[in-house]
């Protein structure tokens, strides 16, 4: 039995009957995979037959909450949403914080599964045990703030949270993202399954606390963790007042700050135009999530023509990179603007930027001659340009169309030599981390599950310097596998499962990560797994993951990086030189399929290592 | 006297102490990195040393990290290793976010 931490309902919303359903989580899903990502990934495993159209009705979107969630533990408020992705075929896994996941914990639910397809634009409504499938045809074509508004005066309570979508989702760009508040579910085109099934929204309000198994157990693992934070020399002030932007200025430092469809690494390093000091002169104001005592993220104010005025949160350090050196923009007005834009619209800053930045590299190369470009001038640096292209890839206008659904399928629609500027892995456009001078990174961007996603293994070692579990050269491929593994392992079941906001992982946790959530675990739930057990439940979620995308086609040959990260070296700055050949990453390969218990030819899980983790049954799919 | 030219740079929390984000200085010939930080500690100014050196030993504070050309001097010979002209030696303070 389910003592605390969790709700123990799984709410299951079929869009195309308009029923909702209630079904009882269970002690072994609670065990096994914990929270979060894990509950997500086990459904879409479970439900989504292989070979699905993620934008066809057998996809489903799951919405999960760990038992950390709504509770008293700080930066919980997390929520995975799953769905088979539109944007890499692979499994979309895309985290978001703010203040829905705790109300949908209050509602008294760890999971949604959102399933079938409404015939007319809907929305949804849960308040508590209540739900209604609602006609959505008055919001249809809102931004995503302009939805939100709406319907909070519709439903006469301000206290409902809603996720939504904006016309990026509504048009079925690939890289469409599902917003809550000014935060968002962002990557792997999650905004457009949503769209698929004509899910405008949904709206949620729950008045039930968390209920806690051990008191006493929880108020001293509760106290241990809040220790942590407060002796981390990172975290306060520094990261409290700046928030994610610090790491604009530690990668420029390294050298790895991704700039010009990643060929001016090391050159182009505006860091007076958009570096910390920048940020700080247009903050006017500060921004928590649910349960947050950091507040990391800043409000930002464009001040100079022609985008005076405009009000974004953030930009984040990756907006900064995607919106900023990667188009070769620097000035921070234009990547505020275009932030907030993005938001409104529900459009992956990320995906969209390196769409850009890919498209003004064509341009650059001749390769966007014959290609009506609706008069835009593709030139690096043409911030006015960037802002256009993203209405425009939202409402699929012009030229927008060609680019709405990211690099690699703009690639194969303009054809020729095209593939080699596009960078993405599997199909998700690469975060800011030129990870050519940080190889376990690297590593991770070949293999994460959801294709090149810093955040599913982040090598906090190699770009932050933190020694655990062991100090790193970052420019050395040897050791990077189990490395990798780690990072993949620890990351998930801590940050997406549990959950807890991955800043506070590397900034105060990054040693104590398995024992705290252990610890957390059971004085709130009553379920005792050793640290080395919440690792393996890192390990399952991973494993089942990578199972998935083999059933999908995914292999070896899939765990790769962009020509230019193999074959060019980084041209200037402190990772001057240095590259990843195709000789390295397999030698980091097979030392990470080693690590990891899998087929060092397929890249698949083996069926020993399947069932070390109790997924016998997951062999059988494979055909083991 | 042959001088050796390095480039200190820092940011964040030692970037304000220092005030400067990147600064040249002229060390001995034959300096190494904990000459470097020594010249950085005086440029701080006495009440900013404990946030970049510690205790008698002056050894710099174990959660900064320390590089010289970009590759951290754990992989190179601590703070022993020797500068030449034209070296950059950046110290990173406790960072996070990305």
């Amino acid at each position: 039995v389910l003592r605390g931490g969790y709700t123990g309902k799984v709410l299951r919303l079929d869009l195309t009957r308009k029923q909702a359903t209630t079904e009882v989580l269970s002690l072994e899903m609670a065990k096994n995979y914990i929270g979060g990502a894990g509950f997500g990934i086990k459904y879409l495993y479970d439900e989504v037959p292989p070979g699905s159209d993620p934008l066809g009705p057998d996809n489903k979107l799951i919405f999960a909450v760990g038992p950390f969630t709504g509770s008293t533990i700080p930066c919980a408020s997390r929520m995975s949403v799953v769905a088979k992705s539109p944007l890499t075929g692979a499994v979309g896994m895309a985290s978001t914080g703010g203040f829905f996941p705790a109300e949908l914990k209050f509602a008294g639910y760890d999971v949604l599964i959102v399933e079938g397809e409404a015939e007319k634009p809907t929305y949804i409504v849960i308040n508590g045990d209540q739900v209604q499938f609602r006609d959505a045809s008055g919001i249809w074509g809102t931004t995503t703030s302009d939805c939100q508004v709406m319907l909070k005066d519709d439903l006469k309570d301000q206290g409902y949270r809603i996720a939504c979508i904006g016309p990026a989702g509504e048009h079925l760009s690939r890289m469409a993202c599902i917003v809550n508040e000014r935060r968002a579910a962002g990557r792997k085109g999650l905004g457009a399954v949503m769209g698929r099934k004509n899910l405008k929204a949904i709206a949620v309000r729950g008045h039930e606390p968390v209920g806690v198994a051990d008191p006493e157990a929880y108020t001293a693992a509760r106290t241990f963790m809040r220790e942590q934070m407060r002796e981390s020399h990172g975290l306060y002030p520094m990261f409290a007042k700046i928030g994610s932007p610090a790491a604009f200025e530690v990668c420029s430092g390294l050298g790895i700050l991704s700039a010009k469809n990643w060929q001016s690494t090391g050159e182009f390093v505006p860091i007076e135009q958009l570096g910390v000091e920048a940020g700080k002169a247009q903050t006017v104001g500060r921004n928590a999530c649910q349960g947050c005592p950091v507040g990391c993220s800043k409000l930002k104010l464009a001040r100079n023509a022609p985008y005076a005025g405009i009000l974004a949160e953030g930009p984040e350090f990756e907006t900064l990179y995607a919106l900023g050196t990667q188009c070769g923009v620097d000035n921070l007005d234009a990547v505020i603007a275009a932030d907030r834009l993005c938001d409104e619209l529900g459009l992956d800053t990320m995906s969209a930027g390196v769409t850009i930045g890919f498209a003004m590299e064509l341009s650059e190369r001749g390769a966007l001659s014959g290609i009506d470009t609706d008069g835009l001038d593709f030139s690096f640096g043409n911030d006015q340009t960037m802002i256009t292209m993203l209405t425009k890839m939202a409402y699929r206008d012009g030229v927008g169309d060609l680019f709405a659904d990211g690099v690699r399928l703009a690639a194969e629609r303009i054809g020729g030599d095209a593939h080699l500027y596009a960078m993405h892995v599997k199909g998700l456009e690469l975060p800011a981390y030129d990870v050519r001078g940080a190889k376990a990174h690297a590593l991770n961007y070949a293999t994460a599950y959801t294709g090149a996603d810093h955040n599913r293994g982040y090598a906090f070692q190699e770009i932050f310097g933190i020694p655990v579990p062991v100090a790193v050269d970052r420019f050395a491929i040897e050791g990077k596998g189990e490395l990798c593994k780690w990072n993949q392992d620890i990351r998930v079941v801590t940050c997406d499962c549990a959950p807890m906001c991955g800043f506070i992982l590397d900034l105060a946790l990054a040693g104590t990560g398995a024992v705290n959530t252990a610890a957390i675990l059971s004085g709130l739930t009553g379920l005792s797994l050793t640290p080395e057990e919440i690792l393996q439940a890192g390990e399952r979620v991973n494993n089942l993951a990578r199972a998935f995308n083999a059933l999908q086609g995914l292999s070896r040959a899939d765990d790769t990086l962009p020509d230019r990260l193999m074959n060019e070296p980084i041209p200037s700055g402190a990772s001057k030189g240095h590259h990843v050949p195709q000789e390295d990453l397999d030698v980091m390969l097979d030392e990470y399929y080693r690590a990891r218990g899998w087929d060092l030819a397929t890249g698949t899980p083996t069926r020993g290592k399947l069932e070390e983790l109790g997924l016998e049954s997951v062999a059988q799919d494979l055909g083991l | 006297l042959l001088v050796t030219r390095v480039k200190l740079q820092t940011f964040l929390q030692l970037k304000e102490l220092l005030g400067h984000r990147e600064i040249e200085v002229e060390l001995p010939e034959g300096a190494t990195v904990q000459d470097a930080l020594e010249q950085m500690a005086a440029l701080m100014g006495e009440r900013a040393v404990p946030a970049l050196l510690r205790g008698e030993d002056r050894s710099p504070q174990p959660y900064l990290r320390i590089m010289v050309n970009g590759r951290d001097i754990a992989f190179l010979g601590g703070v022993a290793t020797p500068l030449l002209d034209a070296d950059v030696v950046l110290v990173l303070p406790p960072a996070g976010g990305g």
